[in-house]
């Protein structure tokens, strides 16, 4: 059975210089799709993957990361927009890559569809109106 | 063709024909002028945006013994308040900051509390802690005072914004190539998007483009409570050019409004962080127009494709007041989401809220029909304010 899931990997600094994507496509035969890589020089390193892959295969991945110390951790939920504080102003819209924020030209509302999300974090800068967080997992 | 006073009788038997600014347009197009204007009484008008001159205007009750905030200095969570007034009289600015706040210092700064925000929260009735270092006199010995305050125990609070409600406004882009930080919103770099405002068809100064019904004691929809206007605003421009129609093409009449902020809502009120800019206080308000005559309905027949908004460059000519337009566009085409500038196809947004703006017309559409708002007749209209007479 193949499943499709996004992970934050957090790499400890002395693993930072292993191939691991490498060794996840090679040896687990896992589609691997990086959304978000950010590594800071002399601390830890940040990747939010999506994988794409047999189920087992993604179980073997996931404990092979474990022992060579990646901490890794499902991403359920990454941008939370909040309906509630949101003003359907479409600031958010035109910097998102992935088109998460939906506008209706007629209603003029916002919606957004959180399955697209890549987590840039542009509609964190773009909102004025506290509509967006972000869940502390994905913070750099 | 009716009055005033005509028009409120109406309301008061519960008679009145009230429309929003974009029903109007469907009615005109089925009935015609001619029985539109004998039909409809009132067409109601909205907008919700950032606008940076609002704030509001408190009286706090004296403690025991008595603090005189006039040359001292008062805080509300730690946001500076203006305090050269009379003893308990203080004026909270939508812009003010912390002075701890780090603003630009960590380039684009968050903003994230400030004026605005306190505003926000004591609408929601959400305690707020008052600062106040004062040096002492005979009359006021106190020399320190801090204390929660909210809405319901302050003497008063008013909301008194010297600048609200542009008529027309400047759609901003970036031929720069980085990414600049304004109040128009964070710009992508290379005409990566267009920023504009105002409320299109809903706009209360789009509706009575020369201010011939509107002006001093009207009253209006405010932030969610029933408020009035008390001038014309700061920066007001009724000489800007114009189309055929009237309708300015940039920048020109603005409003001074006053309200009860005990009456209102963070529905229609909201604090505003700009990232890399500062804070602001969103506004929602809405103006009655009333179909005194033929002229008047005309003027409310205003379409999205009738307005005209120019496109600045942000990057570069804005702040160094090279104000040159680069190509003028209509608010129906920034509203379909993409707009075409220097041959390229541009994604647009905008920090003000057409759906708030519509949701404001609506409420104020109600509140007439319920009978739970009358209109008023101004004392001098804003076209004729600065005359002698």
């Amino acid at each position: 059975m193949t499943i499709k899931r996004k992970y934050l990997l957090i790499f400890p600094e002395e693993t930072i210089e292993r191939p691991i994507t490498y060794h996840l496509i090679h040896d687990y035969n896992l589609m691997i799709n990086i959304l978000k890589a950010s590594v800071t020089p002399g601390k830890e390193g940040r990747l939010v993957i999506e994988v794409h892959g047999d189920k087992k295969a993604l179980e073997s991945a996931k404990h092979y990361l474990k022992e060579i110390g990646v901490n890794i951790k499902p991403v359920i939920e990454g941008i939370h927009w909040l309906k509630e504080r949101c003003v359907h102003c479409t600031a958010c819209a035109p910097g998102c890559p992935s088109q998460c924020f939906v506008v209706d030209r007629k209603t003029m509302l916002v919606s957004f569809e959180k399955e697209r999300c890549i987590v840039c974090k542009h509609c964190l800068s773009a909102c004025a109106y506290g509509a967006i967080k972000i869940l502390e997992n994905y913070a750099d | 063709m009716r009055t005033i006073e005509e028009i409120n009788k109406k309301i008061k038997s519960g008679k009145v024909v009230v429309v929003t600014a974009e029903e109007v347009l469907n009615i005109v197009k089925t009935k015609g002028v001619k029985k539109t204007l004998e039909e409809v009484d009132v067409v109601t008008t909205g907008t919700f945006s950032p606008m940076c001159s609002s704030g509001i205007l408190l009286n706090f009750f004296q403690p025991k013994p008595k603090i005189r905030t006039g040359g001292g200095t008062v805080y509300l969570n730690n946001v500076p308040a203006y305090s050269g007034l009379a003893a308990a009289d203080i004026y909270l600015g939508a812009t003010a900051l912390p002075e701890d706040d780090p603003r630009n210092k960590v380039y684009p700064g968050t903003f994230k509390y400030g004026g605005g925000h306190v505003i926000e929260d004591l609408v929601n009735g959400k305690d707020i802690k008052l600062c106040i270092f004062s040096y002492g006199t005979h009359c006021y010995p106190r020399k320190k005072y801090s204390c929660p305050i909210n809405l319901k125990g302050l003497n008063n609070a008013i909301l008194l914004n010297p600048r609200n409600s542009s008529q027309n406004y400047n759609v901003a882009v970036n031929l720069s190539d980085k990414v600049v930080y304004t109040y128009m919103g964070v710009l992508l770099p290379k005409l990566g998007s267009a920023h504009y405002a105002t409320a299109g068809t809903f706009s209360p100064l789009m509706n009575d483009p020369y201010y011939k019904t509107i002006g001093i004691g009207t009253r209006i929809f405010l932030g969610g409570g029933i408020g009035y206007i008390i001038w014309h605003g700061t920066q007001h421009m009724p000489d800007s050019s114009r189309t055929e129609k009237g309708i300015p093409m940039g920048p020109a009449g603005t409003l001074a409004t006053i309200g009860d902020l005990k009456q209102m809502s963070s529905h229609f009120l909201r604090g505003v962080s700009l990232k890399g800019y500062g804070v602001s206080l969103a506004v929602g308000i809405g103006i009655p127009i009333p179909i005194l005559n033929k002229e008047i309905l005309s003027s409310t027949l205003v379409t999205n494709q009738n307005i005209v908004m120019p496109v600045i460059d942000y990057g570069e000519s804005y702040p160094n007041s090279k104000e040159e337009v680069l190509a003028e566009v209509t608010y129906a085409e920034l509203q379909s989401g993409h707009i075409k500038i220097l041959g390229k196809k541009i994604p647009t947004c905008t920090l003000s809220s057409y759906a708030k703006a519509r949701e404001v017309a609506n409420t104020l559409k109600n509140w007439i029909k319920q009978g739970r708002f009358t209109l008023t007749q101004p004392a001098v209209t804003i076209d004729r304010l600065n005359n002698d007479n």
